[in-house]
């Protein structure tokens, strides 16, 4: 922090002194350190102060230690904790004697061996609060013959700590690898604040700073004496970073007309060590900065030095892409707004769902065994998996809404997630879902209650948006286990079916809690947009307006019963040919003037030629054809 | 005659004068200029005059029946005037009534907020690319520079799959690396919309699944004040022309140098309000140049290709433009909260 404000204000930094004075007995040969893993633990340093004072910190450190949300406990750990905060590097205090002890019992008047190394398998650690704990092969622990320290970089042991009958602490300030520590202490769920600032990178040159300080301080403040002599365990002292950089890739990053010397001043300011090579520039960049890298770091330095908002504000000057269509967004964009204009509102819902939330979609039928996209650590235990139906997301919002809104029109597209074979990403698939019931309309003054939505609502909606969409679906009478039986239809494009829809099992809509009158019907679609978008023509041809005048007949045939009206109204088609433009069915009867199993469908037909005004005998002559047609093939008669 | 003429005719001008209504005005005309009319049955005693007098009576007898029927249409077009307005007068409503509204739908705030954000960056040649909602650990981290145990997952706690490696993406920067290996070499302008997940808390700021669009530009001449300019106009073109962006450095591994923009508060344009919490400024997204790292990934040479990155949160856009108090309204689909859109 103090570092940036320095560069930002291009004012010196002050820095604490790291000199100390060591004037007790030489620590040569008492003290030896080991470090097996030069990767996790670039650096151990050890330092040794003796006759160390139990007395109080000073009121000064006291009151830091307090603002910066520290407890002073005695001077020992209150000068490693100032020196965690002041220098940016965690330290350990052990206590000299204790470690003495351990090591007498296998090698008296040997030195102390501090030996870190990778765990044995199935080995645990007692740590500083008193938890006996299981280790990560990959976790480091700070050892001596007579057995496990601490564990290292992230917490204390019990035995070697320090206490109020301590005199002589051996320091110890060391460096480890960032991402080892994080793993470690998540592993252990160990969240020290040690482990928290060694997770974050501590560079190895901050441990002898950090062990010199807190030797100082011991000694000032507490009257210690600083053993001479310093244990470094540094195999592989890291070399500085020295980045190659191009003024030209500064100037094409950042967008700044920027010199080499500008660009040279700006990083002085941040203690990077800069030296003009040709036409380039050799930067050092400071131990103490591990995130710098490559050419783009000191790119940023530059821009923020220089002020991001002193930077200019241009528009892309660079060649424009090949512009490519997205094809499926531009249609399902077109179905919502088809669908909008239509009556029904969007919804986006959760897409987080749980198998027996789904399960209620089909209550008597087979169970949903397509595996899930499952989530091992779910936010609820209902909300576990990802969803295979969008209908089923939509029921849910429906019902909701049904306590207060008397008409619920509601579509959604979104993806479902099918864990499939292929890979181990799903297949992830579009849907439309429709849900449709209450009211018609809204209640107003001028009518009363409207009458309740019902089958041909929903029909009609999809009739409509087919037709806008100049693509053909045929409605196709079939069985559901999600809807009512005899009013379920699956939708056809040819042969191939693109969805399901109709009146909902009254079981479903109570499975979903839908708060509807008695005897209400809920209707639904659940179409598959990966069968319909690739069959939504993108072009279609326009009819040209005929100008001879129309002619119109009225035709009632009766029928079977049975027969569904599609197949009447495609026979007509048939029969009426090129001249038979509209057909519209305006009455369905069925009813004691017909005989029983019959039922009577009036059309109005419209036949109009382009080319000339029809007579009389061109019309009767199609529709005896008509008949006679519909007679032979659908066993229809007149109705008389 | 001719002063039995004139007399019929001032008779008959004055009972046309007092003839009110269209029915009145129609017996006048029967039982004057009718067939069994006043003025007609002079005409039969027409023989009865001299040769020398019949043309100036028959004159005089023309000027008189088209004087009349003149004044006659022209009483029956006050009469019908009359009747109308009296008959509109009657049918007065109370305007004030409610109107019949038809049953109208909806497109999702969050689909108009989508489409606000695609037009505007169409119009500067960037297109929408889509990429899936369960991905990869390496799509979604890795591969963008964040290494396992790097600090920075910490800010986006994942939702983990029971298969091994995947995850629910955490942002759909995780889309740029499939983008950049399906494009390059060429350059890219795309948007990469979509639902994101992390694992938090649910509350009236924060939700566990939420939408995000991603801006990426890759090419050979872009820079960061490419970025600053593009990103100034969108906010301009979606808030306001007089809009000012501020860009504060931050911290992303996937981009260097990093960026946050803030615009000038829709409120109260800088002079601090409760929205802004008196800053005067609102935080709307973050960007920077994408990392070397991420470009190599991609399949392009960092030394000669650059681009930026820019991810966006259209419930963020929506929450300052409608000055919505409670994110969980997103997705929860209330009617009443819906159809305010």
């Amino acid at each position: 922090m103090a570092r940036e404000v320095a560069a930002l204000t291009d004012r010196p930094l002050r820095q604490p002194a790291y000199d100390v004075v060591m004037d007790g007995p030489p620590l040569d040969g008492r003290v030896v350190i080991t470090t097996d893993e030069p990767d996790l633990n670039p650096r151990f340093v050890a330092l040794l102060i003796e006759g160390v004072q139990q007395v109080p910190s000073p009121y000064w450190m006291q009151y830091r230690l307090r603002l910066a949300g520290q407890r002073p406990i005695n001077v020992v750990v209150d000068i490693s904790n100032y020196v965690m905060l002041e220098v940016g590097q965690p330290n350990h205090t052990f206590d000299y004697d204790v470690l003495r002890r351990r090591a007498d019992g296998y090698a008296p008047d040997g030195p102390i061996h501090i030996h870190t190394r990778l765990p044995q398998p199935g080995e645990t650690v007692t740590t500083l609060d008193g938890a006996t704990r299981k280790l990560e092969p990959y976790t480091i622990l700070v050892t001596d013959p007579a057995g496990n320290l601490s564990i290292g970089g992230i917490m204390g042991g019990r035995e070697s700590e320090i206490g109020t009958e301590t005199s002589n602490v051996l320091l110890e300030a060391a460096a480890w690898n960032f991402i080892n520590i994080r793993r470690s202490a998540n592993a252990l769920d160990l969240h020290s604040e040690a482990a928290y600032r060694f997770g974050r990178g501590v560079p190895p040159s901050l441990a002898l700073l950090g062990a010199k300080r807190a030797a100082e301080l011991l000694r000032t403040l507490a009257g210690g004496t600083v053993a001479q002599g310093i244990v470094d365990a540094y195999p592989r002292p890291t070399a500085p970073v020295v980045i190659d950089l191009d003024p030209a890739y500064v100037r094409k990053l950042s967008g700044l007309d920027l010199s080499a010397g500008d660009i040279a001043a700006l990083l002085r300011r941040l203690e990077f060590v800069v030296e003009p090579a040709g036409e380039r520039l050799h930067v050092t960049t400071p131990d103490h900065r591990l995130d710098v890298e490559g050419p783009h770091d000191l790119v940023e330095e530059v821009c923020r030095l220089y002020h991001y908002d002193r930077i200019p504000s241009t528009l892309l000057a660079d060649t424009l892409p090949p512009q490519r269509r997205n094809v499926l967004l531009e249609r399902e964009e077109r179905l919502r707004d088809l669908l909008a204009q239509l009556g029904l509102q969007e919804i986006w819902s959760y897409r987080l769902t749980g198998a027996g939330r789904e399960a209620r979609l089909l209550p008597g039928g087979p169970p949903d065994d397509r595996p899930y996209v499952t989530l091992s650590n779910p936010p609820a235990p209902d909300r576990n998996v990802m969803r295979h139906s969008v209908l089923s997301s939509v029921l849910d919002v429906a019902a909701a809404n049904s306590r207060h809104a008397p008409r619920i029109a509601l579509f959604e597209i979104g993806p479902v997630y099918l864990a499939g074979e292929d890979g181990p990403l799903p297949d992830e698939q579009s849907r439309l879902a429709i849900v449709l019931t209450g009211r018609r309309q809204g209640e107003d003054w001028t009518n009363g209650t409207p009458s309740a939505v019902d089958f041909y609502d929903l029909k009609g909606i999809l009739d409509a948006l087919f037709a806008a969409l100049h693509l053909p679906v045929g409605f196709e009478a079939t069985g559901h286990p999600s809807y009512r039986p005899g009013r379920t239809a699956r939708l056809l494009v040819g042969e191939r079916q693109i969805g399901v829809m109709g009146e909902l099992h009254p079981g479903v809509a109570r499975a979903y809690d839908l708060r509807i009158e008695r005897d209400q019907p809920v209707l639904a679609a659940d179409i598959d947009l990966e069968a319909l978008l690739p069959l939504m023509p993108d072009s279609y041809k326009y009819a040209p307006l005929l100008t001879y005048p129309p002619v119109r007949e009225d035709l009632a045939l009766v029928v079977d019963a049975a027969l569904p009206a599609a197949a009447v109204e495609s026979a007509l088609r048939a029969a009426g040919g090129a001249l038979l433009r509209e057909v519209a069915l305006f009455d369905v009867y069925q009813g004691e003037q017909l005989p029983p199993g019959k039922k009577s469908l009036a059309y109005h037909l419209t036949f109009q030629a382009p080319d000339k005004t029809l007579t009389d005998a061109d019309v009767s002559r199609q529709r005896g054809r008509i008949l006679r047609l519909l007679e032979q093939q659908l066993g229809a008669t007149l109705r008389g | 005659m001719l002063e039995e003429l004139e007399n019929n005719y001032q008779q008959a001008a004055a009972a046309l004068a007092a003839a009110e209504g269209r029915e009145a005005l129609a017996a006048w005309h029967r039982e004057t200029l009718g067939k069994k009319g006043a003025i007609y049955l002079l005409t039969r005693n027409l023989g009865a005059l001299s040769a020398e007098e019949r043309p100036a009576f028959g004159r005089r007898l023309n000027e008189i029946k088209a004087e009349l029927e003149s004044a006659y249409d022209e009483r029956l077009a006050q009469a019908e005037a009359a009747e109308l307005g009296a008959q509109m007068a009657a049918g007065a409503l109370d305007v004030s009534l409610p109107g019949r509204r038809p049953a109208h739908g909806r497109l999702h705030i969050i689909t108009r907020t989508l489409r606000e954000i695609y037009r505007i960056f169409g119009d500067m040649g960037f297109q929408v690319y889509r990429s899936p909602d369960v991905e990869t650990d390496e799509m979604n981290f890795e591969l963008l520079n964040f290494p396992h145990h790097h600090p920075a997952r910490d800010m986006q706690d994942s939702f983990y799959t029971t298969t091994p490696g995947v995850i629910l993406r955490t942002h759909t920067s995780a889309g740029q690396i499939r983008a950049m290996r399906e494009y390059h070499p060429e350059p890219i302008r795309i948007l990469l919309p979509g639902m994101c997940y992390r694992n938090e808390q649910v509350t009236t700021r924060s939700e566990m699944q939420f939408t995000q669009v991603e801006l990426l530009a890759v090419g050979d001449d872009i820079s960061f004040a490419d970025l600053k300019g593009t990103l100034t106009e969108f906010a301009r073109r979606l808030f306001g022309a007089d809009r000012q962006t501020r860009f504060r450095a931050s911290y992303f591994p996937f981009t260097e140098p990093s960026a946050e923009m803030d615009i000038s508060c829709i409120l109260c344009n800088g002079a601090g309000c409760s929205i802004c919490k008196y800053s005067g400024w609102l935080e709307i997204l973050g960007c920077g140049m994408v990392h070397p790292v991420v470009l190599r990934n991609g399949g392009y040479d960092p030394e000669k290709t650059f681009g930026f990155a820019a991810g966006m949160g259209p419930e963020r856009i929506a929450i300052l433009k409608y000055g919505i108090d409670d994110i969980r309204q997103f997705w929860a689909n209330d009617l009443r909260f819906l159809e305010q859109f």
